[in-house]
């Protein structure tokens, strides 16, 4: 399965290899299509292949690094 | 239906939609939902007209292009697409006396918006009063003020605006099926159009949503589904929801038409100003789609030569429970931060807003501003505004008020800009946020004496 996420990285772990432990720990692929990272904070939109399982992992790992995950179309429950 | 296409009879017939590309994702089998086989069919190619008015979509970050198709995001750099135009064939048709020929509604425009014969899906949505504001103009400090009173619309938001032209445009795909995941103002639109035009419709919703809520999407009969989960996770799972059926998600795959309709909330000002533009306008923002698309829509006009190359100055608009575009603004971020929404004005609770970088670029680039107001002044804003002019409007307009008032008081409004204020919803449907703050009846008995006893306390009240 492939997922397209919207990761927001926060000003304390902008120093930590975060996207480079995902590609050690998990049996994922991932290609980095935009990004803008800076000393304040940084965003990263990523296209993630790999079983849902693993892809949960994934995202279970980053939400616990500190990094917001969110689908790549921003929040769609509109009022 | 009083309205018959203005369109040349080539550009209806110049339908190239394609399948949807196949993703990955919808090989999945749906979960539980029932499924709707008819995804948008393949439509015979017609004859490539000479007049192509639709050139497809393009990428609004990486500029690259597609087909019109139900499509949202760019495959390469996952950017928002837009509907690209071809603006010579447009100026070789439109004109200002064919506009105001047109329907008295949002398709009098049709020449600027992405749906190619008949608009299908139609309750006559738009060409709302622009309302002369002048007794809240003195309080204010600004001589020449407006409302553009969009709460006169057919479900009493502006979401009827983008959602019309997003249906009509789904139906062209051959989708039989809507669906959207709101909380309010879009659900009911949804619901609504999608009766009138006898499309199926799913609408998403977090099962906490109150009752009262619910019941505007109810009474239009489609299959309401609530999600137990926090936001985060009904959003999640409603994005997920959204690539895996074949259904016409009006805010995401067949978004890029949706937010087009935005864009009729700057011709219908330009053309009730006498087509000019105003100096400066005040518009919500939650995914900034709407104020993206009315920096559009005046630029189209110019481009066309319908207004004055004049500059309007666009200014946004958030409550400080969901500020993540205003808080983007002060720190001189050109990115946006989401955050988790807390406030009143629920219409406008977007943590992480899809076009937060673009709305941060126009309020930059056309040196307007961007501020926030705090529950207490939503409300306020809400009093003042039927106080001074007779418009009730929802806490998002209370927003719009509150702002205009602090842009105002700041100097950043300008007093001789003549300056429009956007009125995006009706107060009708946040009754709750008023609680308390509007007073209360004067109680009297059958008599006379009882009146004229209240009487005095009314006219001392008031003295
Ligand atoms: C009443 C009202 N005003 C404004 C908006 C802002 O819309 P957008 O998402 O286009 O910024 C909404 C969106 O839900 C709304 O319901
Ligand atoms: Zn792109």
């Amino acid at each position: 399965m492939q997922d397209r996420l919207h990761l927001t990285f926060p000003h304390e772990r902008i120093p930590d290899p975060i996207i480079c432990e995902v590609a050690k720990k998990f049996d994922v692929i991932f290609s980095i299509r935009r990004a803008n990272v800076s000393h304040e904070a940084g965003w990263m939109d990523l296209q993630l292949e790999g079983d849902e399982a693993e892809i949960e992992r994934v995202v279970q790992h980053l939400e616990s690094r500190g990094v917001r995950v969110d689908p790549i179309e921003g929040d769609i429950v509109a009022g | 239906m009083p309205h018959t296409s203005s369109l040349p009879q080539e550009a209806r017939g110049a339908q190239h939609e394609e399948r949807e590309p196949q993703e990955a994702r919808s090989a999945t089998p749906l979960l539980h939902l029932p499924t709707s086989t008819s995804g948008p069919s393949a439509t015979p190619k017609a004859e490539v007209s000479s007049m192509r008015r639709l050139k497809g979509l393009k990428c609004r970050v990486c500029s690259e292009t597609y087909e019109l198709c139900p499509k949202h995001v760019c495959e390469f750099c996952f950017g928002p697409l837009e509907v690209d135009y071809d603006y010579d064939v447009i100026a070789s048709v439109i004109s200002r006396e064919k506009i105001q020929r047109g329907p008295n509604s949002i398709w009098r425009y049709q020449d600027l918006l992405p749906v190619e014969g008949t608009p299908r899906v139609n309750l006559e949505a738009g060409f709302t009063p622009l309302v002369r504001a002048d007794r809240l103009a003195k309080r204010l400090g600004i001589k020449e003020l407006y409302i553009k009173n969009d709460t006169a619309n057919p479900t009493w938001s502006f979401k009827d605006r983008v959602v019309s032209v997003a249906l009509s445009r789904a139906v062209e795909f051959g989708f039989d099926t809507a669906a959207c995941a709101s909380t309010g103002n879009l659900a009911n639109s949804v619901a609504a159009h999608a009766a009138h035009a006898g499309l199926k419709c799913f609408v998403f919703i977090p099962a906490d949503l109150e009752v009262g809520k619910v019941m505007n999407s109810l009474i239009y009969a489609p299959h309401v589904v609530a999600v137990r989960g926090n936001y985060d996770e009904v959003n999640r799972l409603c994005s997920e929801i959204a690539d895996r059926t074949k259904w016409a998600f009006v805010n995401v795959n067949v978004r890029p038409y949706y937010s087009e309709g935005s864009k009729t909330l700057a011709y219908e000002v330009a053309e009730q100003l006498g087509w000019r533009a105003p100096d400066h306008v005040v518009v919500p923002i939650a995914s900034g789609s709407l104020l993206t698309k009315v920096h559009k829509g005046f630029g189209e006009l110019k481009k066309l030569k319908l207004i004055e190359d004049t500059h309007v100055r666009i200014s946004g608009a958030q409550a400080e429970g969901c500020s993540p575009v205003v808080q983007a603004y002060d720190q001189g971020l050109d990115f946006v931060t989401p955050v988790k929404p807390s406030t009143i004005a629920k219409s406008l609770a977007i943590g992480n807003p899809a076009d937060g970088p673009f709305v941060l670029d126009i309020i930059r680039e056309t040196k307007g501003a961007a501020a926030l107001v705090t529950d207490d002044e939503i409300v306020e804003g809400m009093k003042l505004l039927a106080e001074t002019e007779g418009i009730f409007t929802e806490t998002a307009g209370g927003v719009t008020i509150g702002v205009l008032k602090k842009l105002a008081e700041a100097g950043k409004i300008k007093p001789d800009e003549t300056t429009v204020a956007y009125i995006t919803g009706i107060g009708l449907k946040t009754q709750e946020a008023l609680a308390g703050r509007v007073g209360e009846p004067y109680q009297i008995d059958p008599n006379l004496n009882s009146f004229e006893s209240a009487l005095k306390d009314v006219l001392a009240a008031a003295s």
